[in-house]
């Protein structure tokens, strides 16, 4: 047996067409709803039929007004069955259907009224069958209950007031028997309608499921999207923060080297130096999405464009990896000292030799010391001005990383000591 | 050109960049202008107006990430002067109050600069 529970579009209630579902189910329960409909009621036309004969084999004549009764009952019937052909129409079949089962039901009365036999109980009791198997919301083994209770009821009453035997089954098989199969088929096909229903709900509910994961999957990426739109924004306003920083420092560039050059030649030569310099460090950083780089890197990429033999630059110690702010001045200053060297110093010759150490002290915050020492160059003699190359190095590391330069001029060659402090800011 | 003059002006350059710096200060000195200090961040900044007599301050809106509106905000509430230096972009840094003062855009321009700090010196603080 089918536990009892609401069919989910069944429902007599007069909602209409439920709202919400898929058309196609929709359709598949109103038709299902008019075949009940039209099945119950060909069993009542049935039945009144089968009562309507025998009244007429075996009372002939004698009691016209039941006869009137069923006739016009079955007419009723027969019209209901008529007009009961679009599925669609689902408040009209159902209303037509109620009104037929009560004209049947008053028929009967009726007739029992009329004729103060079993016929009464029977056929009302055939009508309430029918009526409950057909329209009664609950499950298809209720309605199966419901039925035989009253057909159970019918037996005994007929049994207990017919009095000939021959009358007890006439009305048995003209009655109960359509009955009964008219219900078993009915509870057959609800069990195939809530069977069906139940599919397309499941179906429904996957589809459902699909589209919520979908539409789920769709706002994440339209959220994916918007964070990477604004990432976007931002790196776009970065980037025009670092160019418009880029160019007042170009500027910078130019009217301070313009400031200490003896000849355009001489400016020429030393600005497109320093901007070379920039914009090799600038690709070396923007290549590691500027995070930074390490110290050997940095001293290769600034001082080896100016390497005359594999020997004349020997670099050594301890590395460190250095923040893009860092790089940049330090970067700078590296570049005047190895400019000063190709000019002037050990770089100007063959047989001079430039060696760069380094080490980091493990203090707090730890220190890097860069030791700069020129020899073998040709001799020289301290600068008779202090430009702005020598303020790159001197002061640009001290004023951003709050690095201190020793800069010495010994014969020998040029000797500097940088000692910067790692991981913090300026000061 | 000439008409345009900071002799006798005491002015505090905020500017992370050292060569930005470096160059502000050749330029204003160009004009006869006193740099009485260079700071690259906030703290140097108020240190440097603590020792120091300032007439005007020439204040970059980004200082390594860090924005100059606190220095901004004392001197705007001591009614000291000063003159903003920005890029695009760091403009959204600054308060509504903030946002009518004197700024310029880098790289700046010597003469715009010059005459910046000169209107500011000659309206009354």
């Amino acid at each position: 047996m089918v536990p009892p529970r609401k069919a989910p579009t069944l429902s007599t209630s007069g909602t209409g067409t439920p709202r919400g579902g898929p058309p196609d189910l929709i359709d598949e329960a109103n038709r299902l709803l008019l075949d009940r409909i039209r099945l119950g009621l060909w069993l009542v036309l049935a039945g009144v039929a089968a009562v309507f004969v025998g009244e007429l084999a075996l009372n002939h004549g004698t009691r016209p007004w039941i006869s009137i009764y069923q006739a016009a009952n079955w007419v009723i019937g027969a019209l209901a069955l008529a007009v009961l052909h679009t599925p669609a129409r689902r408040q009209f079949n159902l209303a037509v259907a109620f009104v037929t089962m009560l004209v049947t039901v008053a028929a009967t009365g009726a007739v029992g009224v009329a004729a103060l036999d079993a016929t009464t109980p029977v056929v009302l009791m055939v009508g309430l069958a029918l009526t409950s198997s057909m329209l009664v919301p609950c499950g298809p083994g209720w309605q199966l209950g419901v039925v035989l209770w009253v057909i159970a009821v019918a037996i005994w009453t007929v049994a207990s007031i017919v009095p000939s035997p021959r009358l007890f089954w006439l009305q048995y098989v003209g009655t109960i028997v359509p009955t009964l199969a008219g219900t078993v088929v009915i509870a057959y096909a609800l069990q195939r309608q809530r069977q069906a229903l139940d599919d397309a709900e499941r179906e429904r509910r996957a589809r459902e499921r699909g589209l919520r994961d979908a539409n789920r999957r769709l706002e994440e990426e339209i959220d994916q999207h918007r964070r990477t739109e604004e990432t976007l924004r931002f790196a776009m306003r970065e980037l025009d923060h670092r160019v418009k920083n880029t160019l007042a420092t170009v500027q910078s560039v130019a009217d301070q080297t313009l400031r200490g050059a003896q000849s355009l030649e001489d400016f020429s030569h030393a600005f497109r130096g320093r901007i070379q310099a920039m914009a090799r460090i600038h690709s070396a950083l923007a290549g590691r999405r500027w995070e930074g780089l390490q110290l050997g890197e940095l001293i290769e990429l600034v001082v080896g464009p100016y390497r005359n033999d594999r020997d004349s630059v020997s670099i050594d110690g301890e590395g460190a990896f250095l923040s893009s702010d860092l790089v940049r001045v330090l970067g700078m200053a590296l570049h005047e000292l190895a400019t000063n060297a190709a000019k002037y110093g050990a770089l100007s010759t063959k047989a001079g030799r430039l060696a760069i150490s380094s080490q980091v002290e493990a203090s707090d915050p730890p220190r890097l010391r860069i030791c700069w020492t020129e020899r073998d160059g040709p001799p020289i003699g301290a600068p008779t001005q202090r430009g702005f190359g020598m303020r790159l190095i001197e002061e640009a590391l001290a004023y951003e990383a709050g690095g201190r330069v020793g800069l010495q001029f010994a014969r020998q060659g040029v000797r500097s000591e940088i000692e910067i402090p790692l991981r913090t800011g300026s000061g | 050109m000439s008409a345009l003059s900071l002799r006798g002006v005491r002015i505090l350059i905020v500017e992370d960049n050292f060569v930005v710096a470096d160059a502000l200060k050749f330029l204003i000195e160009g004009y006869e202008g006193e740099v009485v200090a260079m700071a690259p961040n906030l703290e140097r900044a108020f240190a440097a107006l603590a020792r120091h007599p300032v007439d005007v301050s020439v204040l970059d809106i980004n200082l390594n990430e860090t924005s100059v509106v606190p220095l901004a905000d004392a001197l705007h509430s001591e009614g000291r002067r000063f003159v903003f230096l920005s890029g695009y972009g760091d403009l959204d840094l600054l308060p509504a109050h903030l946002r009518d003062r004197p700024r310029l855009d880098k790289p700046v321009e010597p003469e715009r600069l010059v005459r910046a700090l000169s209107d500011l010196l000659a309206a009354p603080a």
